[in-house]
């Protein structure tokens, strides 16, 4: 268990050291920007020292430095994805559990069968048709941008809809429901193609569970369908889902910065993108090592948290070993 | 003299075979397969099909409207876009800039993937381990992402954006490989063909491979359908073929301010793309339940 944690940590920091040579990389076509002095051992230490203390140079249009334009994009995108996120749980446990419980029904592979189409479905056309849509018919919910400009809310965290809870302004009530106005559009467009992989996942995991003889003997007991599900169906499916969670949130950030391009949304993706147009070679560099690293990391916890939290996984690593 | 057969030889069906056995008793995975070849000769005669050229711009003929509007030609079947070039052409040239580069890039990804992934699986100690944990890291970056992180050092551009997909779809195949061969090599017949004096490049061509095609098969269409949505989403992006190629992204964020007026100019790449990723979907997903009721 120690073993496996400390194994999971240096390989993290292995993926990281190689992603700063990637970092490294971008930075020295920079123009006098650390003091690099030729010498690419030294330099590269050099770099590494002036990451860890949070310098990622300066942005090449505006002189600003970089950190600090990501510490205000990067919370927005983090925010379409948790919202995202969990949207697709809402939905995808529930119908997941249902097409689980009947494997092999019509149900079930109507559900299956839907949920492959709708993971078909290429996010940016979907972003555009629904743009269109609720621009053309329902003009009460936002298609672009954060927030209203007629609210000026102080960013405390980043996240518009905490800060407009905390601002004392006297409209953050109206800006909070601005807020999640603009929210919606972005978060169920986002959300459609990892609900899919919830459906699918769940609904696997939820007919494991069902083949099992401990649900066999919970139904001879007497108990109804419905304790069934809440006592022993579910609380044994979901620990497994745990994994493909972690992993599914890689695939919502990724996802979630091609979704910015289209809804204008001030995340990091339409900003890393415009500086890949711009050819600025230190923001590249920033935001990759930011989503890079956030990613690794999200994916390192998830696995250490799975074999913590879940006994079975720890029994399949003890008998790796 | 007749093939007399005295002994009642039962053909006992290899694991292709037995899958294929299934896949082809189910009707839509048949229907999808053959929709799939369907895309594959659209894909190669496109040229003959398409009836005019893609590029052409005729400045009478914008934003022309598909023929099934009350104002559209049969002539410019499915409209012309704001340059009054053929939708119906560039989407067919199209299929061989998004559907022909993804199968492109997905078969070469298999090719240098099962390379690395079989040497990966018959060497020992330090190399395997290593490649295990590289390929650990690398999977758990999405390709996009990945493709992303590599056109931000390489630039825009086509090539560019195809080098970077091939890169990151390597990775998924050395994994899957890699996990099968490993398998395989464990089971019993792997140790009577070694005890039969078998080199590796035996027991790899006649002992493993016959049974690890389906993974291959299996981790291609895979392959395919994240490569179509990540060529297209870097068109979209800008990040991959530039206009005026007629990649489906491309064409869709070429059009994206046409929305209002031209409708049809959104829909039709964005629908092509999709049809295309479902059909794969479908004959991929169709075989990894014929490969999982095959070995039931």
């Amino acid at each position: 268990m120690f073993f496996y944690i400390i194994r999971r940590i240096n390989l993290l920091v292995i993926t990281i050291l190689a992603l700063t040579v990637i970092g490294f990389y971008l930075r020295s076509r920079v123009a006098g920007d650390v003091a690099f002095d030729g010498n690419i051992v030294s330099d590269y230490v050099n770099y590494l020292a002036a990451i860890w203390q949070g310098d990622l140079g300066m942005m090449s249009g505006t002189g600003q430095p970089v950190l600090d334009e990501i510490l205000v994009v990067f919370p927005a995108t983090l925010e379409l994805c948790f919202s995202a996120f969990i949207l697709s749980i809402l939905i995808g446990v529930p119908i997941g559990t249902i097409a689980g419980m009947r494997r092999g029904s019509s149900l079930d592979s109507t559900i299956m069968g839907i949920s492959l189409f709708i993971f078909s479905v290429p996010v940016f056309w979907l972003a555009s048709l629904v743009m269109m849509y609720f621009a053309l018919n329902w003009d009460w919910l936002p298609v672009t941008g954060r927030l209203n400009l007629l609210y000026e809310i102080e960013p405390v965290t980043g996240f518009v809809l905490v800060d407009t809870l905390l601002s004392d302004a006297p409209y953050s009530h109206e800006a909070f429901f601005d807020a999640l106005k603009h929210l919606m559009l972005p978060t169920i467009v986002l959300a459609t193609v990892p609900t899919t992989e919830v459906i699918r996942q769940m609904r696997n995991h939820v007919s494991d569970v069902m083949k099992q003889k401990y649900i066999k003997a919970a139904a001879s007991k007497g108990l109804s369908k419905t304790e069934i599900i809440m006592r022993h169906v579910l609380r044994n499916a979901i620990p497994n889902m745990i994994p493909h969670l972690g992993l599914q949130f890689s695939t919502v950030l990724t996802t979630a910065m091609v979704t910015e391009a289209v809804f204008s949304w001030p995340g990091i993706g339409r900003w890393l993108i415009n500086s890949i147009y711009q050819q600025d070679h230190a923001a590249i560099q920033g935001g990759m090592l930011t989503v890079a690293i956030f990613v690794v990391t999200a994916n390192v916890l998830t696995e250490i948290l799975t074999v913590v939290i879940h006994p079975i996984r720890r029994k399949e690593l003890y008998a790796q070993r | 003299m007749p093939n007399v057969n005295v002994f009642a030889d039962e053909h006992i069906l290899s694991p292709a075979e037995q899958t294929w056995k299934h896949y082809s008793s189910q009707q839509i995975a048949m229907a999808a397969l053959w929709a799939l070849g369907l895309l594959f000769f659209l894909m190669v005669f496109a040229p003959l099909i398409a009836p005019h050229e893609p590029d052409i711009r005729q400045a009478h003929l914008l934003l022309q409207p598909p023929s099934w509007d009350e104002r559209g030609t049969v002539d410019y079947f499915f409209g012309t876009d704001d340059l009054g070039r053929d939708v119906l052409s560039r989407l067919l040239y199209g299929l061989r800039l998004t559907f022909g580069n993804a199968l492109l890039v997905s078969f070469i990804a298999l090719i240098i993937g099962t390379t690395i992934g079989i040497t990966a699986a018959i060497s020992r100690g330090l190399l395997s381990s290593t490649l295990h944990h590289i390929m650990d890291t690398a999977l758990s970056i999405p390709s996009l992402l990945l493709a992303i992180i590599f056109i931000s050092v390489l630039g825009p551009g086509l090539d560019h954006s195809l080098l970077a997909i091939l890169l990151a779809s390597i990775p998924q195949f050395i994994r899957g490989v890699y996990l099968s061969v490993f398998q395989e090599l464990k089971k019993e017949y792997i140790v009577a063909l070694k005890l039969d004096g078998a080199n590796n490049y035996r027991i790899i061509r006649y002992g493993v491979f016959p049974n690890i095609i389906e993974t291959l098969v299996n981790l291609l269409t895979r392959a395919i359908s994240s490569a179509i949505i990540d060529i297209s989403a870097l068109g979209f992006l800008g990040l991959g073929a530039q206009r005026p190629l007629s990649e489906w992204g491309t064409m869709l964020s070429g059009a994206t301010d046409l929305v209002f007026i031209a409708p049809w100019t959104v829909i039709l790449p964005g629908l092509a793309i999709l049809i295309t990723i479902f059909i794969v979907n479908v004959v991929g997903e169709s075989l990894r339940q014929s490969v999982i009721a095959g070995v039931d």
